[in-house]
């Protein structure tokens, strides 16, 4: 560090309330040219609307921007001192995700009655996240990074369990979705005085507990040793910080990343006390959302073009944690790939297990294909004379079925492939943001060129994921040691695309079910000719990587024995990466971008004993098919007559089936 | 997530429906995406859009299938459904296998749907209508397309009764609202979406169109999306002071209260002046018998008078 | 067999630094060359540069005829077969699979392992004594253990070339002695080239034909073993008080701290 914090605090922290100053001075000067400023403050004129609407809207909007920019950078610096973790973050760690599906439930659920009780409800529901979050990561070598990842996988399941919610309440998503996007407008006062008197509360005893939370950012050791009671006074902090999340969130909505960027950034600059780091914090991160949000308002406008705040928040701060992170170097180095392995792999070839798994795909496929669920749950058999008819009930249901196996068997590759080339058992198209960069693509080309063909998007997803492998590799130049940067990467590129369909849904009206059916991953309008053709592009590959499974085999052992034992390593890894963000696009059009399949699949494979790359390929595919076909079954019959994304129902199966992995190895 | 705006359509040709020969005994049809022919008249129709249900029940056909039904008596309430039919489940993808089970000969799908127009082709012969978002007044849109529907089914006779119907409660409707508010009296329609987004029907929205042919001047004339609405914060009433809202239920009833009871809106003229009314439900992306619930509902409201 | 002529590298970057400078020393083929000197001299550096590591170096190097770089991947990988000093062990591979691997510059991506190929795999177990714990992972061995997979590997590698760095630095004594007798007897008998880099000045001492000592980046003495054994040679490269004392009846020499 060149300079010194206390002049970095000085310079910062004097352009920040300069910056934030003029901004409210720039809402202001239209008032002081006509000297009724004190009016517009204090005491609107009620016959002016532009004055009732600066002291009802702009005002406290200004004030609650500060407010939740301050409360949720100063909660972020406390969860991050806890964990000693420079990635966690209310949003990151499912905190957001909790009070979100808390919040969607109570609103549409409960009676007036319980509404006084909706911060009780929502409090819950954060906290619920994030213990089961804690309890993930908790007890693992690899800490930092599990808590990451237990995150991302908890804030994946609460959000398709929100999203297949809100698909049963669909004419209050409205509501719903622009509060999910984070909206700061103001119609009143009463949203500031809601908030004001919890933040207060909640950030002086933040700012009460600076002494243990800096004894607590030694290590549960030292802490221990010093005579500090970590477990409740951890409890206690969080409690306080999920707490000031909840009330904002169930406030304005999800505002991402200033809750991570902000404190994660001080601390880079050089605040590594506590109690500077919160004082700084909470000013930074006011200012911040207070001019990030003065910005969009002067693109809203009226005439309805709205650019929700939090969505904005994310696409700014995303990529800046990813800058700001790697030149920080925060980022403890380490290897994560020696702890998903049994110690005692059997060495005995799985073929048996194989077979099984084969069989079992066979008949599931018959059974699917027959069985059925009817409005009652009741259990409905196709006569087998359907088989023979042309266009039939089962021509349709193989259409999808074979689909859902195709997209299982593309992502299962796609994930070994990135897992093993990558040398990172945690890497799949899914964290690394391969499959969210194809959806990005396809979103931005659908409702911004107007490409409707699904061929074309089909090809231009493949295009954006291929890029961002590429950006990926360049980011991390040394790709097989950095799980950190993967999956910030990944957390950074879901967050944009998150932000880029909130605000794509908000201008291009019409096409926002096909664009929402899509990132939910159904196989709804898929058709045999689009099967076959991705069938064919996943034999192909396949067969491929198949083929190479020996330099893929040479590959885990990293880049230095590989070059000398003569494999041409970046250009055989070039050439998986492709190979896997071709089958991670081909798929996302299926099954959408979060499905989670390319990591389920290949790690369960591994777990399974499929020890080789050759196996761990097959073994995996035929696991990742047989998820997707259970999950494409669930998807048509759990709710009969309604049809549930597949994607959304293996996302729920693969963060459930983590979820409980994680508890058994407690 | 505008799901609450299913039944709005992302079409690019207007509805083009002409019999292509009176002589043969099969009739063709041409239509948005191509063409279907007839020997019969179809007689069992699956809808898959509230307006083309409600369009089809109108002419005196029960569908077979139809989708999101509680929803529809929630949202559209009127016409009411018939006593049997199919549930085809969600309007963005009716389920293909209850579709088959309906046996329909005859499925009506709005341009949304245009991703599964040929896999609906094979359960039965298929017609795309757009009814909305396709920049034509809604009202001359849901004509025509009764017409069409009418048309194919034979109905033809009961859609020129509906449509005199149309324009003779227009009428009615028109003169009573201009007996309570005067001739001058513009009204903005709207909808509330969230603590503090509103929706305001533009012109060639259901509510608007509606309200020119009952001669009552309507308030917002500007930019809209492709549903025909502006949408944005409680600002976007500003320019309205001195006219009328009326705003569509349902709205969940924690937002109205927030929405009603915020400064920004008990401050801005129409609230002072008392000139709020509140319109049960009604879907303002619905068919003629949706346009004639709308002009009933907000004469019969504006006769009892304002909201609270 | 590696011919080199001032050479020199640094790092890039902002803060960049000279590593190494004005190195110019061969290699003799078919000896033992060890490469010696304190932390941060640069031996580990150098090694990685005849291993073709690191390509930014300057000056000249040359492999047999040809210029180091002029030698493809697999080409290279049939020549010089390289240990790193921390290799990654792969957590599923057994340590017959492990030292298959050794065929790889052969037999590349899909040529099939023939007959002759198990025969040099199972010959490299055999040299290393590791044929009993053939079906074991290596993961589940101990480090001395492992070192000998990692050796057979190199061995299987057929490559006449070994540039081992600090294949003893993890192990006790007697494995240290036992790795280093293994390199040695394998060089006298299949006649192959080893450079490895060293810490222990009495095994250095005792098995190595030609030493490399550098100090700072440079070539600070090299020669053979007798004359490495002095105490005033030792002192210049390590820059400490370290005495010689010749064992009776031998032609061994121990050092000691003074």
């Amino acid at each position: 560090m060149i300079m010194r914090p206390a002049h970095v605090t000085i310079v910062v922290s004097a352009l920040f309330i300069l910056l934030a100053v003029a901004s409210i001075f720039a809402d202001l000067l239209p008032f002081l040219q006509n000297s009724t400023a004190w009016q517009a403050l204090f005491k609107p004129d009620e016959t002016r609307f532009d004055q009732i609407f600066f002291h009802f809207s702009t005002l406290p909007r200004t004030v609650m921007a500060f407010m939740c920019g301050a409360g949720l950078a100063v909660a972020g610096g406390a969860i991050q001192t806890i964990f000693r973790n420079p990635l966690a973050s209310p949003t990151t760690l499912g905190v957001g995700a909790g009070v979100e599906l808390a919040l969607t439930i109570f609103l549409v659920m409960a009676p007036a009655s319980l509404a006084p009780y909706q911060d009780i409800f929502t409090l819950t529901g954060g906290m619920v996240a994030l213990g089961v979050v804690y309890l993930i990561a908790s007890g693992r070598s690899n800490a930092t990074l599990w808590l990451i990842l237990a995150g991302m996988i908890v804030n994946l399941l609460l959000h398709s369990a929100t999203q297949i919610f809100m698909l049963f309440h669909q004419q209050y998503l409205d509501s719903i979705f622009m509060w999910g996007a984070g909206d700061l407008a103001q119609n009143g006062w009463d949203s500031t005085f809601y908030l004001a008197p919890r933040l207060v509360l909640g950030i002086i005893a933040i700012f009460a507990l600076v002494r243990p939370l800096d004894i607590l950012a030694l290590g549960d050791d030292t802490a221990n040793s010093l005579g500090a009671p970590v477990k409740w006074l951890r409890l206690a902090i969080l409690t306080l910080a999920v707490f000031v999340t909840t009330s904002i969130i169930s406030a304005v909505g999800m505002i991402g990343f200033i809750g991570l960027a902000v404190p994660a950034t001080l601390r880079f600059l050089g605040f590594n006390r506590s109690k500077s780091l919160l004082a700084m914090s909470l000013l930074i991160g006011g200012c911040s959302l207070l001019l990030i949000d003065y910005v969009l308002r002067q693109f809203s406008g009226t005439g309805g073009d709205i650019f929700p705040t939090g969505a904005a928040t994310a696409l700014i701060g995303a990529p800046f944690v990813i800058v700001i992170l790697r030149k920080a170097r925060i980022m403890p180095d380490g290897n994560a790939n020696r702890q998903d392995h049994p110690a005692d792999y059997s060495l005995a070839p799985k073929h048996m297990l194989m077979a099984v798994l084969f069989a079992v795909l066979l008949m599931g496929l018959a059974l699917s294909l027959m069985v059925s669920l009817n409005e009652q749950s009741q259990v409905i058999f196709t006569p087998i004379s359907d088989l023979f008819t042309l266009n039939s009930t089962l021509g349709d249901r193989a259409q999808r079925t074979l689909a859902a196996i195709v997209c299982g068997a593309a992502l299962a590759v796609s994930g070994t492939l990135i897992q093993r080339v990558g040398h990172n058992p945690m890497a799949s198209p899914e964290i690394t943001g391969v499959s969210s960069a194809t959806a990005l693509a396809m979103i931005i080309a659908m409702v911004y060129f107007g490409f409707e063909g699904r061929t074309d998007l089909m090809m231009i997803g493949a295009i954006g994921g291929i890029i961002a492998l590429l950006v990926l590799l360049g980011l991390c130049r040394n790709f097989t040691h950095a799980p950190h940067y993967l999956l910030l990467n990944g957390l950074a590129i879901t967050a944009i695309l998150g932000s880029v369909v909130r605000i794509a849904l908000t201008h291009s009206g019409t096409k926002a079910t096909m664009l929402i059916s899509w990132l939910a991953g159904t196989t709804y309008f898929t058709r045999m000719d689009e099967v076959i053709a991705v069938a064919f592009i996943t034999a192909v590959l396949t067969l491929l990587t198949l083929l190479a499974r020996r330099p893929l085999e040479l590959a885990s052992m990293g880049a230095d024995q590989a070059v000398s034992l003569g494999l041409g390593i970046s250009l055989f890894r070039l050439a998986m990466m492709m190979a896997a963000a071709i089958l991670a696009a081909v798929s996302t059009l299926l099954v959408g971008p979060l499905s989670f399949v390319g990591l389920m699949a290949p790690h369960l494979a591994r777990i399974a004993g499929f020890r080789l790359a050759g196996a761990h390929l097959i073994g995996a595919i035929l696991i990742g098919a047989n998820v997707m076909m259970v999950a494409e079954w669930l998807a048509r019959n759990m709710l009969y007559p309604q049809q549930l994304p597949t994607g959304l129902i293996a996302a729920l199966i693969g963060t459930a089936y983590f979820l409980i992995l994680s508890a058994r190895r407690q | 997530m505008r799901r609450s705006f299913l039944i709005a359509i992302f079409a690019i040709c207007a509805v083009a429906f002409h019999p292509l020969s009176a002589l043969a005994q099969a009739t063709t049809y041409t239509h948005e995406m191509g063409s279907v022919t007839f020997e019969t008249p179809p007689t069992r129709i699956a809808v898959t859009n509230w307006s083309l249900t409600e369009t089809v029940i109108a002419l005196g056909i029960n569908p077979v299938a139809i989708a999101d039904p509680d929803d529809y008596r929630q949202w559209v309430v009127k016409p009411d459904l018939p006593a049997n039919f199919v549930n085809i489940g969600q309007r963005q993808s009716p389920n293909m296998e209850a579709l088959r089970d309906a046996k329909p000969d005859l499925i009506l799908i709005s341009g949304e749907l245009a991703a599964a127009y040929e896999a609906l082709s094979e359960i039965a012969p298929t017609i795309v209508i757009s009814t909305y978002n396709n920049n034509q007044p809604a009202l001359d849109s849901i004509r025509k397309a009764t017409r069409t529907i009418a048309a194919v089914t034979g109905r033809e006779q009961r859609a020129e009764e509906i449509l005199k119907q149309v324009d003779a409660t227009l009428a009615l409707d028109g003169a009573r609202i201009r007996a309570v508010l005067g001739p001058d009296q513009r009204i903005a329609v709207i909808r509330i979406n969230s603590d503090a987004q509103i929706n305001v029907f533009g012109p060639p929205s259901l509510p608007n169109t509606v309200m020119a042919a009952m001669n009552i001047p309507t308030a917002y004339n500007g930019e809209t999306t492709g549903w025909g609405f502006a949408r944005g914060g409680l600002e976007l009433l500003a320019p309205f002071a001195k006219d009328t809202i009326a705003f569509i239920e349902p709205t969940p009833a924690p937002v109205r209260q927030r929405i009603l009871t915020s400064p920004l809106w008990k401050m801005q003229g129409f609230a002072r002046n008392n000139r709020v009314y509140q319109i049960p439900p009604v879907w303002t992306y619905g068919g003629l018998y949706s346009a004639m619930r709308f002009a009933d509902l907000l004469a019969t409201q504006i006769e009892n008078g304002p909201y609270r | 067999m590696f011919d080199l002529k001032d050479v020199g590298f640094r790092t890039e970057g902002k803060a960049a630094k000279t590593l190494l400078s004005d190195i110019s020393v061969s290699f003799p083929t078919q000896a033992f060359s060890a490469i010696v000197g304190h932390n941060g001299s640069g031996k580990s550096t150098l090694l990685k540069i005849l291993a073709r590591k690191y390509r930014q170096f300057s000056g000249d190097i040359h492999m047999g005829e040809k210029a180091l770089t002029d030698h493809s991947i697999r080409d290279f990988a049939r020549k010089v077969a390289y240990l790193p000093q921390n290799p990654t062990v792969p957590p599923h591979l057994s340590v017959r699979e492990l030292v298959g691997f050794g065929r790889y510059p052969w037999r590349g991506a899909f040529g099939r392992y023939r007959p002759v190929d198990f025969e040099k795999i199972d010959r490299a177990m055999t040299l290393t004594h590791i044929e009993n714990f053939a079906d074991r992972l290596v993961a589940s061995l101990s480090g001395g253990e492992r070192q000998r997979v990692w050796l057979a590997m190199l061995l299987a590698q057929d490559a006449p070339i070994l540039l081992l760095d600090e294949p003893t630095s993890a192990l006790d004594v007697g494995h240290q002695r036992d790795i280093l007798h293994l390199v040695s007897d394998l060089k006298n008998t299949i006649g192959l080239t080893v450079i490895a880099v060293l810490h222990d000045i009495d095994m250095v001492g005792r098995f190595a034909d030609h030493i490399l000592a550098l100090r700072h980046g440079q070539t600070c003495w090299q020669g053979d073993a007798r004359n490495f054994m002095q105490a005033g040679t030792l002192q210049k490269i390590y820059d400490a008080d370290i005495g010689v004392i010749a064992v009776p009846q031998s032609n061994i020499s121990i050092s000691y701290i003074a």
